[in-house]
């Protein structure tokens, strides 16, 4: 059963200009949400999205047909995303270190971050932001996994081919980010 | 069981990874511990609280926008393209290509002044003008070719007479009893070669 992914792909490669096209309109929600989960704000993850895409247009030679193609492209929005994460927060003290007591919370979610307001028009309706703000408290590594297992519905082995982590380390995440959450939100 | 462990199978249990037997050992602890039922509703509401976000979705020309900043085919990419759709249309074009350049640089070469006949010491070669010259009163028989020069027919010929990039001069004396050609297209180089191979195969 080829999937429409493969089809595309093959398209792409024998030069149909129309093929990419809709490829980007079959991932383009996906991959802008994991973006904006990550990143907080429309306009870097419009940025990281259509970054995520150049990308793939790029490196279709290199992609490799045995895993789903919406690992491989979620694990480079998913970089992207951190990547930007690291840049954005450059500052002389080293703020990833962890905070005791408060697991998957690190020393950059407890100090404000001003580059997020606190409502943004793509979140109309979901308690204020709350979810966001929820998100944002996390460190990236962990923010990364509840998004793709919680928001996106990827199971534990797709999470892992895409971050490329044992299933283990990924379990023991996400165990940590509940109770982060759970911290957060005094649930 | 304490706490610790319950603490453990709770979030297997929130994975979908535990086994009947332990799921009714968690149920038993949960029944007894009320900060461990306490956690557990809790950690569960966590999820509820992430899957009830809101829907996110691509802002207006998105598509668009990715197009627009794509790299451009270079004149590689459009070859390596046309290739994977027509191999074997491309691959015959390059051959008609290649073998078309390397007729060219032979007849490209051959800029020297050249003349095959069998009977070299009948006619007037002018070296210095590129021209030969069959004299009125003698009769070559055999073939003439006469390549980056020109040849003058004032006697006569028995047999064809062939000028490449050349001219033939036939005066009202001369007479050549084959073929008469003046070749200065290169096809017609390629042609009459192929020609004079086929004949030269068959006789």
């Amino acid at each position: 059963m080829v999937s429409i992914e493969e089809k595309l792909i093959k398209r792409i490669k024998k030069g149909d200009r129309d093929a990419f096209p809709e490829l980007v309109e079959l991932y383009k929600d996906k991959i802008y949400h994991v973006a904006y989960r990550m990143l907080g704000n429309a306009q870097e993850a419009e940025d990281i999205a259509q970054e995520t895409f150049i990308r793939v247009y790029a490196n279709l030679e290199n992609y490799d047909p045995s895993y789903k193609f919406s690992t491989w492209i979620y694990r480079i929005a998913t970089n992207l995303c951190i990547d930007h994460l690291r840049k954005r927060k450059q500052s002389v003290y080293s703020l990833d270190k962890p905070v005791e007591g408060a697991e998957g919370l690190d020393w950059h979610d407890r100090l404000a971050d001003p580059d997020l307001g606190p409502e943004d028009r793509v979140l109309e309706g979901e308690f204020h932001g709350q979810v966001q703000e929820a998100i944002d408290s996390l460190s990236p590594k962990y923010r990364s996994i509840m998004i793709l297992r919680y928001l996106e519905d990827l199971s534990l082995s797709e999470i892992s081919d895409a971050l490329k982590l044992p299933v283990t380390t990924i379990k023991t995440r996400i165990h940590r980010g509940r109770e982060a959450l759970k911290k957060k939100l005094n649930l | 069981m304490n706490c610790h462990q319950a603490n453990d199978l709770i979030h297997s249990y929130l994975d979908e990874d535990l086994t009947e037997h332990e799921q009714s050992e968690l149920k038993q602890h949960l029944c007894q511990c009320v900060d461990c039922r306490t956690h557990f509703h809790g950690l569960r509401q966590v999820i509820v609280f992430l899957q009830s976000a809101s829907h996110v979705y691509a802002p207006e020309n998105f598509t668009e926008k990715v197009m627009a900043q794509l790299p451009k085919d270079t004149f590689v990419q459009f070859w390596k393209k046309r290739m994977h759709r027509h191999p074997l249309l491309v691959a015959a074009s390059l051959f008609v290509l290649l073998m078309a350049g390397s007729t060219y640089s032979l007849w490209a070469d051959d800029k020297q002044f050249l003349l095959t006949t069998p009977r070299p010491e009948h006619l007037q070669i002018n070296s210095d003008q590129n021209t030969v010259v069959v004299p009125a009163d003698q009769t070559v028989a055999g073939d003439i070719v006469v390549r980056n020069g020109d040849i003058k027919i004032e006697g006569t010929v028995e047999g064809n007479v062939v000028a490449i990039d050349g001219h033939i001069f036939l005066a009202s004396t001369g007479h050549i009893t084959g073929e008469k050609e003046e070749i200065s297209q290169v096809v017609e180089w390629v042609w009459y070669n192929l020609k004079q191979t086929v004949m030269n195969l068959t006789h």
